[in-house]
């Protein structure tokens, strides 16, 4: 054999550069005019000759080929948009699907990775622990500490090697000629910021000497704060604000990070929640030094919130054991720590846990949406494909290269998908604005989310991705269709044999992952429905709530006179007279907690059953004024309500609830009874009825009801409650004003009528239940937009055979029946594997359910009801099509 | 089927490079070397095409139909190798001669305004 010299395999080396057509139609011409320009130099006798002829001809393969490919690509661009314009049907059903599946896709997993997988914005999440005390007596796993056994933690853990703690308030800004605003406020160790890696936006953190018993009042800021007080105005730090009308130095101003986790984590306390019971979004403004004092929090208070960062090194099950210890320790020596333990949980399970199942079921939701929007473009390209055979057929007999068609749906395929992409990430920005309009407010990290590179760099790749592997369709059908059957017709028979059988399979599986979501989504609903329908006890239509929390400068909190606080008592009459006189008011009352707010408990003793109740749970203290019953439609079950009469001077009485009575004077009536709490022993004068104050989905706890004036607050909050006879909202200016004309400098929050705050309440259970319910109808309409394809597609390859049934005289009525009824098989074996999966998911579901079982019938019912309604609808316009086919004209078209 | 009449125009304007290769065809067929070495014998050395660029744009032409593939015959010169011969179509011939008339008017309005002086050749 011919030895080739190296320049010319070095030349044909550089040839394989060049667009594949090219080469193949003129490659050997280009290697004979190369040969022909170097034997010439050759003969010249100059080798430098050779050189200058071998480098001008690589020189023009490098231009020519980048130029040649992207030529080639544009004009596969070109045929691929002429191409999808001729057949708009498919490719609008084709765009609308991906954009639909891509843009659901990128704006969810946007809420996701913002929410959850998104680096925490405080250090080293994942060391950092919450220390909750525990109380065997109560059952309680999740009470905030004592001030003094937070020192001891502190002082005594090894494994712990920074704790810190913190107590939530609110507080009154008075701002400079403006109306008086409620802020939410943390107190805070020195050494729980440092803990979580925070560092001032400007000035600095607390320091140990400022968190001292009797310290001077120094406060950090938000920087929302000082960005809507002070417009970033860096003479903010050192200057003075008036908290709760007390001065105090602001010292610094801390990044938005420095509120992380704090409103779930009050929310997952067993009291103390302060304004986490407002819910709505609340961010931390002000805080400012703990300035623990044993004599003020002693150690039978749990006032405080215990977080900790796990030494270097240690797992949690040892630090759970050391701090287990201390605390059996700390039992032994104090009385008041009988019962208490304590259990300690990861900060991100506390912060993430209640909403990370609900974002995974909507990230795998929003995955099986994507998939079945993939197998439909599967099934439409499957069709497409043999649809094309004939075209395919008569471009190989005119010398199209496998290869060229190949690469020419390829481009068309990824025309397709990058502008169904582009579409879908416009639908991600709408799509995700609707979910953050919808979201629950007190979803964590909220603020943050946005659509962010990386997640459109993932939705881009994923489409080009889906371009190729879809490309490979059609491009697999070009190297099996023969020329010759291709153009005599029979191509699209034989190749559609097949390929009918791959698109019906398609097409189950796309029913199958509807009816999974669907499942899901029914279930979410008649969840919902069930938590409409609970009897809370109390009515909210019609009733308005506005908070205020009176200060202690001008409302001073005497224990000694405890509970003769005269100048909030004179408030709230005054108020309350004021309130019950106002237009369109029904009925009016103040109280310490608003019947959606969980409030606090204590712990009691029945008169002459004191052994007995050392095993007893803590009891719900609320804090009402008489008209309270009349107010909510708080029915009474016997005796008697609280009177106006029951006043400070009044022998102190109380009315229990019929879960409190069931408990613990069963069979009888409690009337008379004495209920010791609080330093008093109270006279139970009736039974209330029960109320689900500590959420619609809890049952109503034990409670005792105290009139207002014989336990006043002893921080100053108050609700005011007003029943209106129309639309409670119409009340809020009235209620303002009249709190406001009783005390000009008092901050009014939280105005809504109940309804709002009850609708509020069940934020997250809505959202889960709307997001599901419209992914399930995007995957339904999917899974019909296949059914209807498959069908018409049959209808369309059986025109001859129907044409001959027509005539001999087949009526349309059966025809139709034919169609409907492989519709109905086809949605049959979807539904039946589809209910097998949903079964076999039905854990992911259960924990998201409220009083509904996974496989509840009624849901189950009717999801079947809507697939025979999709199976019927998919197949009319191909069945009404098969009966209108002229029979001499199907028979003369073959 | 009858022959579409094509407007030789939608291909204008022609490259410098497209419109030698065409005066190269304009006097009969030729094969791709030939093109080459005569599109340079003629420009003195100043317009040398490299093959892939020439190949590339006959790829082009052919698929435009403004060149012809002519058989196949040896190259006397190179001792019997094949090589194919290309050739103007009617519609080449005419794309041709639009692209010079083209020129042709650029030049008489270059003339008025006398940028070029040089009489023109009869």
């Amino acid at each position: 054999m011919e030895r080739v010299p190296l320049p010319i395999r070095a030349f044909r080396w550089l040839l394989r550069l060049l667009p594949f057509d090219l080469r193949f139609d003129h490659g050997r011409e280009i290697e004979q005019v190369f040969r022909a320009q170097h034997g010439e130099a050759a003969r010249a006798g100059r080798p430098s000759e050779r050189l200058r002829v071998w480098l001008l001809a690589a020189r023009d393969i490098l231009r020519t080929a980048p130029r040649e490919h992207l030529a080639d690509a544009r004009r596969d661009a070109g045929y691929a948009i002429r191409s999808l314009r001729r057949s708009p049907g498919f490719t609008a059903v084709a765009m609308l699907t991906l954009a639909l599946g891509i843009g659901a896709n990128t704006a969810i997993f946007s809420v996701v990775d913002g929410v959850l997988i998104r680096r925490a914005p405080v250090a080293g999440l994942d060391r950092l622990v919450m220390v909750w005390e525990t109380d065997r007596h109560t059952g309680t796993s999740r009470e905030p500490g004592s001030v003094p056994d937070y020192l001891d933690f502190a002082a005594r853990s090894r494994r712990l090697d920074q704790v810190g703690a913190f107590l939530a308030g609110d507080m009154n800004l008075a701002l400079r000629g403006g109306e008086p605003v409620r802020l939410a406020g943390l107190q805070v160790t020195h050494t729980f910021l440092p803990m979580l890696g925070i560092r001032p936006v400007a000035g600095r953190l607390f320091t140990a000497a400022e968190d001292t018993a009797g310290g001077p009042r120094v406060t950090l800021i938000s920087d929302s704060l000082w960005e809507r007080a002070y417009h970033r105005d860096p003479r903010a730090v050192g200057s003075s604000l008036r908290l709760d009308e007390v001065p105090y130095t602001i010292i610094g101003v801390l990044p938005p990070a420095a509120g992380f986790g704090v409103p779930q984590v009050l929310a997952a306390g067993a009291y103390s929640r302060s304004f986490a019971d407002r819910g709505a979004g609340v961010r931390v403004d002000v805080w400012a030094p703990l300035q623990a004092d044993v004599k003020a929090f002693p150690r039978d208070t749990h006032p405080i919130f215990i977080v900790g960062r796990l030494s270097a090194g240690v797992a949690a099950g040892l630090a759970q054991q050391e701090l287990a210890s201390i605390a059996a320790d700390l039992e032994r020596t104090y009385p008041v720590n009988a019962g208490r333990g304590v259990f300690m949980e990861s900060l991100g399970d506390v912060v993430f846990g209640r909403v990370r199942p609900a974002l995974l079921l909507l990230m795998g939701a929003v995955g099986l949406v994507l998939l079945v929007a993939c197998v439909n473009i599967a099934n439409l390209l499957l069709a497409r494909g043999i649809a094309r055979a004939r075209e395919i057929a008569i471009r190989t007999a005119l010398g199209a290269g496998s290869w060229r068609l190949g690469r020419q749906f390829l481009i068309e395929n990824l025309v397709l998908t990058l502008t169904a992409a582009a579409a879908g990430v416009g639908l991600a920005f709408l799509m995700l604005r609707v979910l953050l309009s919808l979201a629950p407010a007190d979803v964590p990290r909220l603020d943050d989310v946005s659509i962010d590179l990386r997640v459109l760099a993932a939705t881009l790749a994923a489409s080009v991705l889906a371009g190729l592997v879809f490309g490979l369709v059609p491009t697999l059908q070009v190297r099996r269709v023969d020329v010759q059957t291709g153009l005599g017709g029979g191509g699209r028979q034989t190749a559609g044999r097949q390929a009918s059988r791959m698109r019906g399979m398609l097409v189950v599986a796309e029913v199958t992952l509807a009816v999974v979501l669907v499942v899901g989504a029914g279930l979410l609903i008649r969840s919902f429905w069930q938590l409409q329908h609970v009897d809370l006890g109390f009515r909210t239509r019609g009733v308005l709530k506005a908070e205020f929390q009176l200060p202690a400068s001008r409302y001073p909190v005497d224990f000694r006179q405890w509970p003769n606080f005269k100048e909030i008592h004179a408030f709230n009459d005054a108020l309350l007279r004021r309130a019950a006189s106002l237009p369109g008011v029904e009925a009016a009352a103040i109280v310490g907690n608003h019947p959606l707010d969980p409030g606090y408990t204590t712990s009691f003793t029945v008169v002459g059953r004191e052994a007995e109740a050392r095993r007893w749970p803590e009891i719900s203290i609320r804090r009402v004024t008489p008209g309270y019953f009349r107010t909510v439609s708080l029915p009474l079950v016997s005796g008697r309500l609280l009177h106006e009469s029951d006043t400070t001077a009044a022998p102190p009485v109380i009315v229990v609830n019929a879960a409190a009575a069931s408990r613990f004077f069963p069979g009888r009536d409690p009337a008379g009874a004495k209920i010791n709490f609080w330093g008093a022993s109270r006279t139970v004068v009736g039974v209330v009825g029960d109320e689900h104050f500590q959420g619609v989905a809890t049952a109503a706890p034990i409670a005792v009801y105290v009139p207002l004036a014989q336990a006043p607050s002893a921080n100053g909050a108050g609700v005011l409650l007003v029943r209106a006879g129309g639309d409670p909202a119409s009340l809020a200016p009235m209620a303002r004003a009249a709190i406001r004309e009783q005390d000009p400098a008092l901050a009014v929050f939280g105005i809504e009528p109940l309804d709002q705050t009850l609708s509020r309440s069940v934020g997250e259970q809505r959202f889960t239940m709307l997001l599901l319910g419209m992914l399930a109808l995007v995957a339904l309409l999917l899974a019909a937009i296949g059914v209807h394809g498959i069908l018409s597609y049959q209808v369309s390859q059986q025109t001859r055979e129907i044409g001959i049934r027509l005539a001999l005289g087949a009526r349309p009525e059966a025809l139709r029946q034919r169609i409907v009824r492989t519709a109905l098989a086809i949605t049959s074996i979807g539904l039946v594997l589809g209910l097998g999966s949903a079964y076999l998911l039905a854990g992911v579901f259960r924990s998201l359910l409220f009083e509904v079982a996974p496989g509840d019938p009624v849901t189950l019912t009717g999801v079947a009801a809507s697939l025979v309604a999709v199976a019927i609808v998919a197949s009319y316009a191909p069945a009404r099509r098969a009966t209108r086919i002229d029979p001499v004209t199907a028979l003369r078209a073959e | 089927m009858r022959p579409t009449k094509r407007d030789p125009a939608t291909l204008l304007p022609l490259t410098s490079t497209m419109f030698h290769v065409l005066i190269a065809l304009a006097d009969g067929e030729k094969h791709g070397y030939a093109i080459i070495k005569e599109v340079n014998r003629r420009t003195g050395g100043r317009l040398r095409i490299g093959a892939g660029t020439l190949y590339a744009l006959i790829r082009r032409f052919l698929e435009q139909g403004v060149v012809e593939e002519s058989s196949e015959r040896p190259d006397p010169s190179l001792d019997d190798e094949r090589r194919r011969y290309y050739r103007l179509t009617e519609f080449g011939r005419a794309v041709a001669a639009a692209e010079a008339g083209r020129l042709e008017e650029l030049i008489r309005m270059a003339r008025d305004k006398r940028l070029v002086t040089s009489p023109s050749r009869g």
